[in-house]
Parts: structure tokens; C-alpha cells; sequence
């Protein structure tokens, strides 16, 4: 019985005119997306080689310790995923003049994207009528006049629905892999295609969900042009605001100064408390000083202060533990304010990460944002992948450093009169920053959360319509 | 005849309950949009006042322009604090948050409301004008009179305009009267009248969609396959075409990474370093050297990024959306043009401050002279492209409705 | 009578759709003013095709629809103000009222300075319930509805009316009610051009019936012609004649 109900279902959506439209749509805007990202990607990859080669040149001619600070950085390289996901990978940069204002007006279209949103809208084009439809044609008097279960006809419906949609979006998908892989120079790997079956179940599962919604609103309204208004209300909300809204109701609700404003601080910490405090400190150490030596209160010269040094021996210990004293109240000065300066920098980090966390959460209401960050952590172009990468280059700057100390003592054995900070020296055997992607099964743990959000809000919605649907009134 | 069509349109409006739905939903958006971008603004005015250089300081800064609240655009990377240093222009500071959620979607201001509710909104109310009536059969039932075709067709969108139009310019002149309370932010008269500008430009984009709405009603029998259409049509429209056009247009230009041009400038500056450290000239020279080559690479970027925001502008105006984008953006002053305008005056001040060392040698740090950024006229930012954006706009609209009268000239209504 | 010009003229009058089909096939009429034509046929005979003609939704093969003398295909807003139309399924605006549905038609027709008192004459003339004039459209019943569609139709004063199957899914009260208006508005002068499968109404109402068969008027009678045959038999005849011929 439910396979009957299943393969109407399915014949119905299939020889209907939103499904061809659909169809149609899919096939044209995937694989032209994945055409213009894979070119862009290759792009991208020659160009990295390109200063990859250039910064070699440029280190056999200026491999000195001055100059390398702006040249030698740890690059996040172009990835082959990025012929489907763009992610954070975006090249919004705002630390250079020569920044690239395009993206932040027309941020870019990818997969993630065109799943996030023109599937669910997909979705509820199918799913909004499921039951109103029937209604108002008639038919569902009639299958249920035959004895038919109001479960079975429920999830039937579900079931038949879901899978035609999935049937474009795969057959799109596939297209579009094809064109990725007819280009020579795309390379993916067995991780890469672990990564894309992930992503195929968590749009499975993103598609699932919206059906069952559209269904459940279906099941609300007695007309299918009142059940259309609501779905797109509800769609609208869920994918267009709410992810939009969140990072800023998040801000309200768990507020950070401003990095300019950390600076600021630090700025101030470093400089005018510290020479405050630095001032103060010596008067109190002077003070002392000055009871124990008296001559340190007579104003001399530094020309008789040196003459004086030269005869009394007394007046010596004086000078030099005023000047030890100095110094230690400076050192002192320094090493508070720096510990404030730390403080305050963490502080900020802690309430940073709080309102980006918070943001999250509150952004995962909507499913799209769920989906979003499940792809692009699995596809090590999220957050996660960001996380990751902070701590790899951060690996790698130690490991720099500590070459570069080696390369001074080297340097400074040889010759202790160098200026080692001018000196040309020979680093092709310094250590390279090689990014590998997070492994495999670090992406799943991130994206783990995601897929059981999605599974949630699946069965909610499924629920919610099979209640709506035994309740709902055929006459 | 057309105004007694006009007037049942919007008592018909005023009688359904969808009316009420969509109208309050966008109030509310419209609402928490100033709401959250008014906060946006103020803390970044905060931090203006934070960074503003102190008088002699070679610092660039511009603070943040109030009708960002409306049209975010570029105007955070043209808040960030440029310095002026012998290598050339570093950013002092730049990036306000570290919460990178922000980055992942679209910033709600008015203009991604207006750009993506609203013509959603103006599309579902005219996508069954036609396509219902003569479901119901009053399309025939008028027609049985002296009523002429144009005569609906008119009296259906002036209707449907005024219903969309009159609660939302209600809407948006109150949420602006209640900014305008905020004693934080001030806008000059020339703000004013761009503010009304975006407005005009608002109502001419709601007009294109309505429509386009008419149109795709014309052109179909069922108002179920309206629906269908008109979602895919939008969703092309607004989503897809005006970013798919910049990634094609990259494809056709070549333009620099930004990258790159970083460390041709790092390269340039260590050359020029060594020479001097080797004796080779004085360091003025060495100076002018680098400012020069630096120059020259900034022209010829702009050259090859103009070259790109020109093809890609091109393409991208296939869709209206992107037309309004432009022009929306460029009458606030925080669009690609406006920012090409301000990197241009920026290099501008590196170079006076750059002769104003070598002139003398002995500067203090305190002498420089001042950074001041005047937004373009409003009469060259429409000469520049937003009056041709919003005729074209205005164009798209026409056509629309014209095609729709004549697919309804021979439309079936039995 | 018949020195009277014809309000209604059909002269010649073919379609022939795109898919070949022959809905009207020559067609002859010529309804005047004071009388009630009733156009019997099966479904498909042409009937309601005939009428699409005559309000101009369609355009003739061949052959002219004349309105008060005026040719519709050529000055269609001219010629529609003298007709006034009530078609089967009347639907109307379901949020409004009966009185906002009848004002909007009025004003449609030409009349602009009706007020309130006009419209509630007119549909108390109709014998609409006093309480639904300002009760929504959308819960009103079929005879409902098809009252408030004459309504319309007389508040227009036109001096032609068309009907499609006006007597279709009425309760007998209310079908008679509505031969009550007929007869009134024909004594006043309307020309009325009916079609119906109502044979017995039909009878009762029309001054003259048509058959028509396959696009063709087969037959065209008097009452006086009608009184001393049996209408049914004859209509049951053709019916049966046009089965065997096909």
C-alpha cells in the first residue's frame, strides 16, 4: 500500500512542470558554478606557485632577517575542494591596502550555496501542496474513502517527496563533478570524495527536513495559495534573517570591545601607565637609594658624577645600584604592564570566542547555518579548518624562530661583531610551511553536531506533519 | 474605469489577511535592520574616535558614513586607518571584529531587505493578478463590459504599486525620523536628499518586480505554476546572476592578487634598502624610487581592476538586482566606485606626505599635513553610473510591463 | 416585433478552433428586444462558444456578432455597453461584499452615481436575503451567487442580456425565482439570449428556442409552435437522430 502511495508520489512530482523547471535549473546553474570555481581555483593555484617561486628568488637575493617579516608568512593555499566550497576562503582581506572590494559586494556562489538555498526553496515548492492540493483537488477524500491509513498516506508522501527532489540535485551534482574532473590539474583525493559523500548525506538530510516542514504547513492550511504564502514566510525567516541576524543579536546579548579598542588599551597599558608607573617605581627605589646613600641626592654632572666614581669607591656602589635600581624599576614597570597587556589582550579572545560561539548557536536555528557549517568544516573551509590553521602556522612560527636563533648563534660564532640583522644569509634549508588538511576524522567530529541537528529538526518536522495530518479535516 | 480597478485592487488588499502578513513582516525586518545596523554604526563611530590621528599625525582615516546604516557596502574597509610610511601605505587598523560568523552571511541593512524581501514581496503580489481572476472568472465577468484590457492591466498595478508602496515609504520614513532622533547620528542636507534618492530608487525596484510578477501571471494559466516560475525567476535573479557575473568576468581579466602586489612592494622597498645600506645614493632618492614603482604598480592595478568592476558591472546587469546594488551603494558613498575614489585620494596624501619629508628632512612626526576626504558630488556619483543604473532599472520595468500587455491583449479568459 | 432592430445578431456566424474542431457552423440569430431566446444543445453543441463570441473572447472564422448593430469584432468597448453578462459559475470577489461586488460591476458598466439605497433596491429586487448584502461573497451559496450575477446584470440596465446556464445547480425555489426576473426584465424590453439545458424551463420562459447540434441551429420554434408539439420529445429525437448519424 505505502509503496503505491510512494510510487504516485514520485510519477506525480516527476511528470510535473516544477519538476522539469527544477531540473532544468539545476543542470544549468551546478555545473556552470563548478565551471567558473574550478577555473578560479586553477587560478589560484598557479598564481600560488608563482610567488612560491618568487619568493625563493627573492630570499637567494634578500635572505636577511630584516626583510623577511612581511615575505615569510604562513599561507593558507588554495585547496581542491574550493572547486565546489568557498567558505571562509573568501578573499575578503582586510589588513592590505590593495584589498579586493568585489566579494564583500557579491560574495561568491558555490555548492554550500546552491544547496542552501535554492534546494530548500525547492523543497517547500514541492512539499506546499502535498496535502492542500489534494484537498482541493479532491483526491484525498478519495484515498482515504478507500481505506487507506492516515500514516501510510503521511509518510508516503514524505518519503516519495524527498526523493524526487533528490533525484535534480544529484543528477546536477553529478554533471558537475564531471566537469570538475575533465580538467587536468583538480587532484582529489580519497579524503576529498569521503568529504563529498558527507556532504551529499547532509543535504539529503538538509532537503529532508524542508520537505517535512512543507508538508507540516501544507497540513496547516485548507488552501494551497494560503499554505504557498506561509512557506515562503517561514522560508524566509529561516534562510534569509535569521543567520543574517545572529551574530549581531549576539553582540547585543554578549557584548567584546572592539579590537581597536584592545589596542588602544594595550597602547596605553605599554606606554603611558608603564611610564607612569615606571617613574613612580624609581622614585620609590631612589627614595630608598637616597637614605642609604646620600650623596645620590646631590646634583651632579654627569661628568663629575663620573669623576666622583673614579675617586670614591663608595660613591661608585652608589651610582651603580641607583642605575641597577633604574633599571629594575623599568624591567619591573615593563613586566606588569605587560602581564596587564596580556590580560586584557585574553580577556578579549575569551569574550571574543564567547560571542562567536554564541553567535553560532543562535545562527543554528535556521538549518541553513547548520548546513553550512557542516559542509565547510568537513571541507576544511569553515571555522574549524581557521582553528586548525591558526594552530599549524603557530607551530611553524616556532619552528622558524627557533631556525632563525640558530642561524644568529651560527652567525654570531662565526663573528660576534655582525650585524646579524642586515646579514645575508643562506636559508634554503629553513623549514617550510606545508598545509596538509585537518585529518579525515577530526573534520567528521566537528560536523558530528551538525548532522544530528539536522536529523533533529527532520524527525521534528515530521512529526509535526503527521500529527497536523491526523488531525486534518478532508471534507 | 482604470481608477475604479485601481481603488478594488487596494481595497481588495486591505481586505486580505496576507496583506497584513507580508506588510508587518517586512515592517519588522525594516525595523530590526536600523535597529542592528544603527548599533553597527555607532560602535564603529566609537572606534573612529579612537584611531582619529592626532593633528600632524600621517595618518588617513575616514569616519564611518551614516548612510552606511542603510547601505553597508564598502564602508567598513573605508573606515580603516591607513598610515604612511617609507615602504608606502600599511593599514594601522583595520578589522573591527573577531567574530567570524559575520563573515559567513549577508549583513541585514535595508538594502539586503529591500534587495531580497522586498521583491519577493512585490513578485508574490502580482504573480496571480491575472492568472487568479480568470481562475475565478471575474476576469471575464469585467471584460463583459466597456472595460478595456489596458484599463485592467493599468488599474491592477497602479492598485498593487500603492498597496506596496505607500505602507512601505510609511514604514521607512518613520524607522528614519526615529534615527534621526538619536543624537549620535547627523545627517547633512546632502545625506538627506541621497536618502530620498535610495528611496525613489526602493520604489522604482519594487515596481520592476510587481511587474515581472504581472508578467509571468500573464504568461501562465494556473496560478500554481506561477508560483513555481516566479520563485526560480527571483531566485536566479537575486542570488545567482549578480555573483555568477563577477566569477565570469575574473575569468576574462587578469588582475593581480592582492598578494602579489603586497610583495612586489616588499620587494621594491628591500632592494631599494640594500642599495642605500651599500652606499649606492641618498636615501630621498631611494625614496622617490619607491614611491614612484609603488605608483606605478598601484596605476596599473587600478588599471586592470577597472578593467574588471567594468566587465563584470556589465554582466552583472543582466539582473536588476545588481543595477539597484550599484546604484543603491553609490548614492550612499559606499560603493566600489566611491571606494576606488577614496584609495585614489589616500595615494594622493601618501604623496604629499612623502614631499613634504624629503622637502624636510627634519619633519617632527607632528607636522604633516592633514587627511580630509570629501564623498563625490551627487551630481557626478548619477553621471558615473547611478542614473544609468536607475534607468535601467526604470527600462527593465517598462519592458516588463509592456510585455505583459501584450501577452494580456491576447490572453484566453474563458 | 420583427420591424424591431435586433438587439443580438449572429449573422453567418463559424469558429474552427486551431485543433480543427467546427463549434459554431453558421450560425443565424437574431434576438429582439421584449423577448427570451432560449439556445437548447448537448454539451459541446456550441452554445457557450456562441456566447464567447458574442463578448468578443474569441474571435469568428467567419461571419459577424452584431450588439445593438455594432459589429464586436471592430468596436468591441462600444458594443459591450450594450450587453450585460451572467455566466455559469458566478464567482465574483469572495472578500467582498454582495454591495461591493454589485458597486464595482456598476461602476464597470457605466454606472458611476449609484449609491447605497440603488444598490440595496436592486438586490432586494433580486430576492436576496436583507442580511447577506454586506455579508462576504466567499460563503455564499450557489443561488446566492447566481442572484447577485443578475443583479449585476440589471443594475447595468443594458438592453441585451447573455446567460450561460443560469438555471444549472439551483434549488427549484430559487430557479423559479429566477424566471420571475426573466419574465420581469423582458417585459421591460431586455433582449435575452439564454443557453440551457433546462428543457422544462425552457419551455416555460422562452419566446423562442434554438437547438443547436454540432455548431448548427437544427431547429428554431415559437411558443406557439411549441405549445401543440412535446418539446422533449423532439429534443430527445434530434439527440438520438445526431447518436445514430455519428
Amino acid at each position: 500500500m505505502i509503496r503505491t502511495i510512494v510510487r504516485k508520489e514520485i510519477l506525480g512530482n516527476i511528470l510535473s512542470f516544477r519538476f522539469v523547471v527544477t531540473l532544468a535549473l539545476l543542470l544549468i546553474v551546478v555545473p556552470v558554478t563548478t565551471f567558473v570555481l574550478t577555473n578560479d581555483y586553477l587560478k589560484k593555484v598557479a598564481d600560488a606557485s608563482l610567488r612560491q617561486s618568487e619568493i625563493e628568488t627573492y630570499l637567494r637575493s634578500y635572505g636577511h632577517f630584516n626583510r623577511i617579516g612581511n615575505i615569510l608568512k604562513a599561507a593558507q593555499p588554495p585547496i581542491s575542494f574550493n572547486t565546489l566550497v568557498r567558505g571562509l576562503s573568501a578573499d575578503v582581506n582586510m589588513a592590505e591596502f590593495d584589498d579586493d572590494p568585489l566579494p564583500v559586494m557579491f560574495p561568491l556562489v558555490d555548492l554550500v550555496f546552491v544547496v542552501a538555498i535554492l534546494m530548500s526553496l525547492v523543497a517547500l515548492i514541492f512539499a506546499y501542496d502535498a496535502v492542500s492540493g489534494e484537498k482541493e483537488d479532491g483526491t484525498l477524500k478519495l484515498m482515504l474513502a478507500n481505506g487507506l491509513a492516515r500514516p501510510k498516506v503521511v509518510l508516503a508522501k514524505v518519503a516519495g517527496g524527498a526523493v524526487t527532489l533528490l533525484v535534480p540535485f544529484l543528477m546536477s551534482l553529478i554533471v558537475g563533478l564531471l566537469v570538475i574532473l575533465v580538467h587536468p590539474g583538480v587532484d582529489w583525493k580519497a579524503a576529498d570524495w569521503g568529504a563529498l559523500g558527507l556532504i551529499t548525506l547532509g543535504t539529503v538530510l538538509y532537503v529532508m527536513l524542508f520537505y517535512a516542514l512543507g508538508v507540516f504547513i501544507s497540513a496547516r492550511h485548507h488552501a494551497s495559495s494560503a499554505s504557498i504564502m506561509t512557506s515562503l514566510l517561514v522560508w524566509v525567516l529561516l534562510v534569509l534573517v535569521v543567520p543574517s541576524l545572529s551574530p549581531y543579536i549576539a553582540s547585543f546579548l554578549s557584548p567584546t570591545p572592539s579590537r581597536i579598542q584592545v589596542e588602544r588599551e594595550a597602547e596605553r597599558l605599554g606606554d603611558t601607565e608603564r611610564d607612569d608607573l615606571g617613574r613612580k617605581l624609581e622614585a620609590e627605589r631612589m627614595r630608598e637609594l637616597v637614605a642609604r646613600y646620600p650623596v645620590l641626592n646631590e646634583r651632579l654632572s654627569e661628568a663629575d658624577q663620573k669623576r666622583l666614581m673614579v675617586r670614591d669607591p663608595a660613591a661608585r656602589a652608589a651610582f651603580e645600584a641607583a642605575t641597577k635600581a633604574k633599571q629594575g624599576a623599568w624591567d619591573e614597570a615593563n613586566r606588569v604592564q605587560g602581564d596587564k597587556i596580556d590580560a586584557v589582550r585574553r580577556a578579549a579572545a575569551q569574550k571574543e570566542e564567547a560571542q562567536t560561539e554564541l553567535a553560532r548557536t543562535i545562527s543554528m536555528v535556521s538549518p541553513l547555518s547548520v548546513f553550512t557549517y557542516l559542509a565547510t568544516d568537513l571541507s576544511s573551509t569553515g571555522l574549524r579548518n581557521e582553528a586548525y590553521f591558526g594552530r599549524i602556522s603557530g607551530v611553524w612560527d616556532r619552528e622558524f624562530w627557533d631556525y632563525a636563533q640558530k642561524k644568529i648563534a651560527d652567525l654570531q660564532a662565526k663573528d660576534p661583531a655582525t650585524d646579524w640583522w642586515n646579514t645575508a644569509v643562506d636559508m634554503s634549508d629553513r623549514p617550510r610551511f606545508e598545509y596538509r588538511e585537518e585529518a579525515f576524522g577530526g573534520r567528521i567530529q566537528a560536523a558530528l553536531p551538525g548532522f544530528l541537528l539536522l536529523l533533529g529538526y527532520g524527525l521534528v518536522f515530521f512529526v509535526l506533519a503527521y500529527v497536523s495530518f491526523l488531525k486534518y479535516d478532508v471534507r | 474605469m482604470t481608477g475604479t480597478i485601481a481603488r478594488k485592487e487596494i481595497l481588495s488588499n486591505l481586505l486580505s489577511y496576507k496583506f497584513y502578513v507580508v506588510i508587518l513582516l517586512a515592517a519588522a525586518l525594516v525595523a530590526t535592520s536600523f535597529f542592528v545596523m544603527t548599533r553597527d554604526y555607532k560602535e564603529r563611530l566609537a572606534d573612529y574616535g579612537l584611531i582619529r590621528p592626532k593633528p600632524g599625525e600621517p595618518i588617513a582615516v575616514n569616519p564611518p558614513n551614516p548612510l552606511s546604516i542603510f547601505a553597508k557596502g564598502l564602508d567598513e574597509a573605508m573606515a580603516r586607518s591607513f598610515e604612511v610610511g617609507p615602504t608606502g601605505i600599511s593599514v594601522r587598523a583595520g578589522q573591527k571584529s573577531g567574530n567570524t560568523v559575520f563573515a559567513f552571511f549577508p549583513t541585514p541593512d535595508f538594502l539586503y531587505i529591500v534587495r531580497v524581501v522586498l521583491s519577493l514581496i512585490a513578485l508574490l503580489f502580482g504573480f496571480d493578478q491575472v492568472s487568479r481572476e480568470k481562475e475565478a472568472g471575474t476576469l471575464r465577468q469585467m471584460l463583459a463590459n466597456q472595460t478595456s484590457r489596458s484599463a485592467i492591466l493599468i488599474g491592477k498595478w497602479a492598485g498593487n504599486f500603492l498597496s506596496l508602496a505607500v505602507p512601505f515609504l510609511l514604514v521607512t520614513t518613520l524607522g528614519t525620523a526615529v534615527l534621526g532622533l538619536d543624537p549620535d547620528i547627523r545627517f547633512s542636507a546632502d545625506q538627506v536628499l541621497r536618502l530620498a534618492l535610495i528611496l525613489v530608487l526602493t520604489l522604482v525596484y519594487i515596481a520592476v518586480f510587481l511587474s515581472l510578477g504581472i508578467l509571468v501571471s500573464t504568461l501562465t494559466r494556473r496560478a500554481s505554476s506561477s508560483v513555481v516560475i516566479l520563485l526560480f525567476i527571483w531566485a536566479v535573479l537575486v542570488f545567482i546572476l549578480p555573483n555568477l557575473g563577477t566569477l565570469v568576468a575574473r575569468q576574462m581579466v587578469d588582475v593581480p592578487s592582492v598578494r602579489a602586489l603586497s610583495e612586489k612592494r616588499q620587494q621594491v622597498w628591500t632592494r631599494e634598502v640594500l642599495l642605500r645600506i651599500r652606499g649606492v645614493g641618498d636615501w630621498p632618492s631611494h625614496i622617490k624610487t619607491i614611491s614612484a614603482e609603488n605608483d606605478a604598480l598601484e596605476a596599473d592595478y587600478r588599471v586592470k581592476f577597472d578593467r574588471l568592476v567594468k566587465l563584470s558591472k556589465n554582466i552583472n546587469r543582466i539582473s536588476p538586482v545588481a543595477g539597484f546594488v550599484y546604484a543603491a551603494t553609490e548614492i550612499a558613498g559606499t560603493g566600489i566606485g566611491e571606494e576606488g575614489a577614496f584609495k585614489s585620494e589616500v595615494v594622493r596624501y601618501k604623496n604629499a606626505v612623502l614631499g613634504k619629508r624629503l622637502a624636510s628632512p627634519d619633519l617632527k612626526s607632528s607636522d604633516y599635513p592633514a587627511f580630509l576626504y570629501r564623498y563625490r558630488p551627487l551630481g557626478r556619483v548619477l553621471t558615473r553610473g547611478a542614473l544609468f543604473d536607475t534607468a535601467w532599472l526604470a527600462v527593465c520595468g517598462i519592458l516588463f510591463f509592456a510585455l505583459s500587455y501584450f501577452v494580456f491583449v491576447r490572453y484566453d479568459v474563458r | 416585433m420583427a420591424d424591431q432592430k435586433p438587439i443580438l445578431k449572429a449573422d453567418d456566424l463559424s469558429k474552427r478552433y486551431e485543433d480543427g474542431v467546427l463549434a459554431v457552423d453558421h450560425l443565424n440569430l437574431n434576438i429582439y428586444p421584449g423577448e427570451v431566446y432560449c439556445l437548447l444543445g448537448a454539451n459541446g453543441a456550441g452554445k457557450t462558444t456562441t456566447i464567447n463570441l458574442f463578448l468578443n473572447f474569441i474571435p469568428p472564422t467567419t461571419g459577424t456578432c452584431f450588439i445593438n448593430g455594432i459589429d464586436v469584432t471592430k468596436d468591441p468597448l462600444e458594443a459591450k455597453k450594450y450587453i450585460a453578462f451572467v455566466s455559469e459559475n458566478v464567482m465574483l470577489y469572495g472578500n467582498f461584499t454582495a454591495r461591493q461586488n454589485l458597486d464595482f460591476f456598476a461602476k464597470l458598466g457605466g454606472k458611476t452615481a449609484l449609491d447605497k439605497d440603488d444598490y440595496y433596491r436592486v438586490m432586494r429586487r433580486v430576492s436576496l436575503q436583507e442580511k447577506a448584502f454586506d455579508q462576504r461573497v466567499k460563503n455564499f451559496s450557489k443561488g446566492m451567487r447566481q442572484k447577485l450575477g443578475i443583479a449585476i446584470a440589471v443594475i447595468k440596465d443594458a438592453p441585451g442580456i447573455l446567460l450561460d446556464e443560469p438555471t444549472s445547480g439551483l434549488d427549484p425555489k430559487a430557479a423559479t425565482e429566477f424566471l420571475e426576473i426573466m419574465a420581469e426584465l423582458k417585459n421591460e424590453g431586455k433582449a435575452i439570449l439564454m443557453s440551457t439545458h433546462d428543457i422544462f424551463r425552457a419551455k416555460e420562459i422562452g419566446d423562442r428556442v434554438g437547438i443547436m447540434r454540432e455548431g448548427r441551429l437544427v431547429m428554431e420554434q415559437t411558443r406557439e409552435e411549441l405549445q401543440h408539439e412535446d418539446l422533449n420529445k423532439i429534443y430527445i429525437d434530434y439527440m438520438k437522430s445526431a447518436e445514430q448519424a455519428t
